[in-house]
């Protein structure tokens, strides 16, 4: 496959044995994907490091879905690209991986966590089964591991073990996001995309999502892009942020910096809109 | 072709044009070139509804040739109405011999059983089939389970089993159990009982299966490996039974439940009349004591 | 390191080092308003040293600390800080945001006046989540927080609840013990001492007396001027964005 850019021996410059902190796990250079003219994201451009949340903020229709769908594999990219650094230390082009390579990293390095749990989640299979997919597709075939395993997740994102073989789609909305959440950590993913995922939930399940999220994050050493419109979320969760408008990153950088010391006109008004209690 | 004795002369040999079969015959080489793989065919009009075999049949006449043996059982019967039909309409269109002992046959068509006696070299059996797609319980999209196949994303398939064992601590498909065909297609075995799926595997006959109203076809090569889908703490069983066949004694063939009257009694026996009725030939011929012996064990 | 041309000589064991620093703030929402915060600022501080801004209210002095935490952007000049006389100097106007959040780990500390408050998440996690995220374990970094928080004085009733509902002085020690949980080279200090009790003032006093002795450079703003007096080596006079 020409899909490996560099192997890890041929960086410069790398102490041997040196964590990957000082090599990006995501280089995206340019990218661009367009529905219509300014809708969509255009040039876009970053590199995400291991153990790093980056937060993409902006109003619907500035374009933040659109880039984490193209991010995630899920639309093409019409120019640019993406490289990720594999767990090998390999930078893999993700449009020369072929589709059944994309659609394995998509489903064990990788996590996507949709605003909708219905998007994310079999809603007729046991929650025990929406946990153990992601280990059967990668050949799990032992039903007492995969048991062990939905019992393990359950408990990390705090539903009762007991709803292990009901289905999804009795539970409420914030406990389906948890399993959403179980379902993609399962695999032991490096790199999770998140879209809204606070989004249509009340405002005291939305702060237990957000307190599990960060511990989770922080316990498991993951990087994440999350989209969200909702500065308070990205104030808590992302180290730092990606402004977006009209398709066009405006500004970028530290999280309390962009909030507490916008630049961009668009940041600015953003920033003052939010209401305070 | 028209001199064959018994052949209706309004017909073509078994009923199907040279130019449709030989397409067919394509369809079949492609499937035994890539087993357990669904290969769609140009399926014709046959003067049966969907539902009663005309994947089979459509197989059947393209492989038959005038010398050939033709066997057809339903649900291991030989004397339904279903297999009756379909023996007489290669006997009227394709004037070949027909049988109902499965050693003789070279062309068995079958609905929902594999003949208790095993399987020779040279021999195909040709199964019709409703329902092809072993992922469409979960996957309605046509397009979306042939990315499946081709990225063997089979997940899905043991979720099922997962479901299975979670809710009844077993797996409870016992019809239709899917196979792994050769390490790399997930295949359905069309609806025949579990307890036949260990006779698909390394089979000496060839293995054709055709579905009429999806018009799709598949194939088993002589000798290929299908591994009915399990987990390793629950490994793959077939049905038992505590009874024995109340005609033939038999312990290994599977058993139909049969109610004789309106008290609800009932009785046993072999699905696969062909088998049950040799071993009750053998045992009227047989001593009394190795009657004994058979009834014993 | 890039050289930097030195306008004056400068204590050579700085852990604090501005150089010509400019900050201006652009108002969009106010037809684009132009505020100039800061204006040449020069500024080093050494180990085990204190040093006190004062001035105004406005005056910049807050401005001052918060681009020293790279919470605000440097628009003009350097602000360079390091973790050790003999390390190298991370230059906040140029560094990446990564390498912003390791210092903040690692090196610089910020006790503020507010709490931000996390949902759901205990004082005592508060406290502790410094150490962890340096990599020490859940139980040692709670052992030490708990330590922390009994010497601020705070009812031990209240460590495992959150601090949303807690008193503005009770907030204030929450965030003081989170600040000095860690013995961070450098320590901003944004009137650490306002709205607490004299016998808190004399605990923290003590943990800003404990820093200096451990060689940590201090900078901070006192509002009460016995504090000042009591820890401060040398006063900054801020008026409007510029020393004086």
């Amino acid at each position: 496959m020409n899909a490996i850019i560099s192997a890890p021996g041929q960086q410069q410059g790398q102490p041997p044995g040196a964590s990957g902190d000082t090599l990006p796990l995501l280089e995206v250079h340019q990218l661009s994907h367009l529905h219509a003219p300014g809708k969509g994201c255009e040039n876009v451009s970053f590199e995400l490091y291991p153990g790093e949340v980056m937060g993409v903020v902006g109003e619907s229709g500035s374009g933040k879905t659109t880039l984490l769908h193209t991010l995630a594999g899920n639309l093409p990219p019409q120019s640019g690209y993406i490289h990720y650094r594999d767990r090998q230390g390999d930078v893999l082009n993700l449009q020369s991986l072929s589709e059944g390579e994309q659609m394995r990293l998509l489903r064990t390095d990788w996590g996507f966590i949709h605003q909708n749990p219905r998007d994310g989640l079999r809603l007729r299979a046991s929650a025990g089964a929406n946990i153990g997919e992601r280990l059967m597709a990668q050949g799990e075939r032992h039903f007492g591991r995969l048991r062990e395993a939905g019992r393990k997740w359950l408990d990390a994102v705090e539903i009762p073990l007991s709803r292990i073989d009901d289905q999804p789609r009795t539970f409420s909305g914030g406990m389906q996001q948890r399993l959403q959440i179980a379902r993609n950590l399962v695999s032991e993913p490096r790199l999770l995309f998140m879209d809204e995922p606070t989004g249509g939930l009340d405002v005291s399940v939305q702060a237990r999502l957000l307190d599990l999220l960060r511990r989770l994050v922080v316990s498991l050493d993951l990087s994440v892009i999350i989209v969200t419109h909702d500065l308070a979320v990205a104030r808590l969760l992302a180290d730092r942020l990606m402004v977006m408008k009209e398709g066009q990153v405006v500004e970028s950088g530290l999280t309390d910096q962009i909030l507490d010391d916008p630049q961009h006109p668009y940041t600015q008004l953003l920033v003052s809109s939010v209401l305070t209690p | 072709m028209t001199d064959r004795p018994g052949q209706d002369e309004a017909y073509n040999f078994a009923y199907l044009d040279e130019q449709t079969k030989r397409m067919i015959r394509r369809a079949i080489l492609k499937g035994i070139a890539i087993p357990g793989c669904q290969i769609p065919f140009g399926g014709r009009e046959m003067p049966l509804p969907y539902g009663w075999g005309t994947g089979g049949i459509q197989v059947t006449a393209s492989i038959l040739g005038p010398d050939d043996c033709l066997k057809v059982i339903d649900q291991g019967a030989d004397d339904t109405t279903n297999a009756v039909s379909i023996r007489r309409f290669f006997e009227r269109t394709a004037g070949i011999r027909s049988t109902l002992i499965t050693e003789e046959a070279d062309v068995i068509q079958t609905r929902h059983r594999i003949p208790e006696t095993p399987l020779k070299a040279g021999q195909t059996l040709v199964y019709q089939v409703p329902i092809p797609e072993p992922l469409r319980f979960i996957e309605p999209s046509e397009t979306a389970t042939r990315r499946m196949h081709a990225l063997e994303d089979y997940g899905v398939m043991h979720l099922k089993l997962y479901e299975d064992i979670a809710r009844y601590g077993h797996v409870s498909t016992a019809y239709a159990y899917p196979v792994m065909v050769n390490q790399r297609y997930v295949m359905d075995p069309s609806p025949i009982p579990k307890f036949d799926n260990p006779k698909l595997h390394m089979s000496p006959a060839l293995q054709l299966f055709g579905a009429g109203r999806e018009k799709r076809l598949y194939a088993l090569p002589p000798y290929t490996r299908v591994e009915s889908l399990d987990f390793e703490d629950f490994p793959f069983e077939v049905q038992k039974w505590d009874e024995q066949c109340a005609l033939c004694g038999a312990t290994d063939s599977f058993l139909d439940e049969v109610i004789t009257d309106d008290e609800g009694s009932r009785l046993f026996v072999c699905s696969d009349t062909d088998y049950c009725q040799k071993r009750q030939k053998r045992l009227t011929q047989s001593s009394s004591e190795v009657r004994k012996e058979e009834l014993a064990s | 390191m890039n050289p930097i041309a030195r306008p004056e000589p400068r204590p050579s064991d700085a852990l604090i080092d501005v150089q010509a620093l400019n900050k201006q703030f652009t108002l969009h929402q106010q037809g684009g308003q132009l505020i100039n915060a800061l204006e040449g600022i020069n500024l080093q501080v050494s180990p085990g040293e204190c040093v006190a801004l004062q001035g105004a209210s406005g005056s910049g002095k807050s401005t001052l600390l918060r681009s020293l935490y790279a919470n605000y952007l440097v628009d003009g000049g350097h602000v360079r800080i390091r973790g050790a006389a003999d390390a190298p100097f991370l230059d906040l106007s140029q560094a990446q945001p990564r390498e912003i959040l390791q210092a903040r780990r690692q090196i610089i500390g910020y006790v503020s006046q507010f709490l931000r408050v996390i949902p759901r998440v205990s004082a005592e996690q508060v406290v502790a989540e410094p150490l962890q995220a340096r990599g020490i374990s859940e139980a040692d970094s709670l052992k030490r927080a708990r330590k922390m928080l009994e010497r601020l004085n705070l009812p031990a009733t209240l460590w495992t609840l959150a601090p949303g509902t807690f008193s503005g002085g009770e907030q204030q020690r929450v965030n003081i013990a989170r600040g000095f949980i860690v013995d961070y080279p450098i320590l901003l200090l944004d009137e650490p001492t306002a709205s607490l009790d004299a016998r808190n003032r004399e605990v923290v006093l003590e943990l800003m007396k404990e820093a200096k002795q451990r060689g940590s450079a201090l900078l901070g703003i006192f509002h009460d001027e016995a504090t000042r007096d009591a820890i401060a080596d040398r006063v900054v006079e801020i008026r409007q964005g510029r020393i004086v």
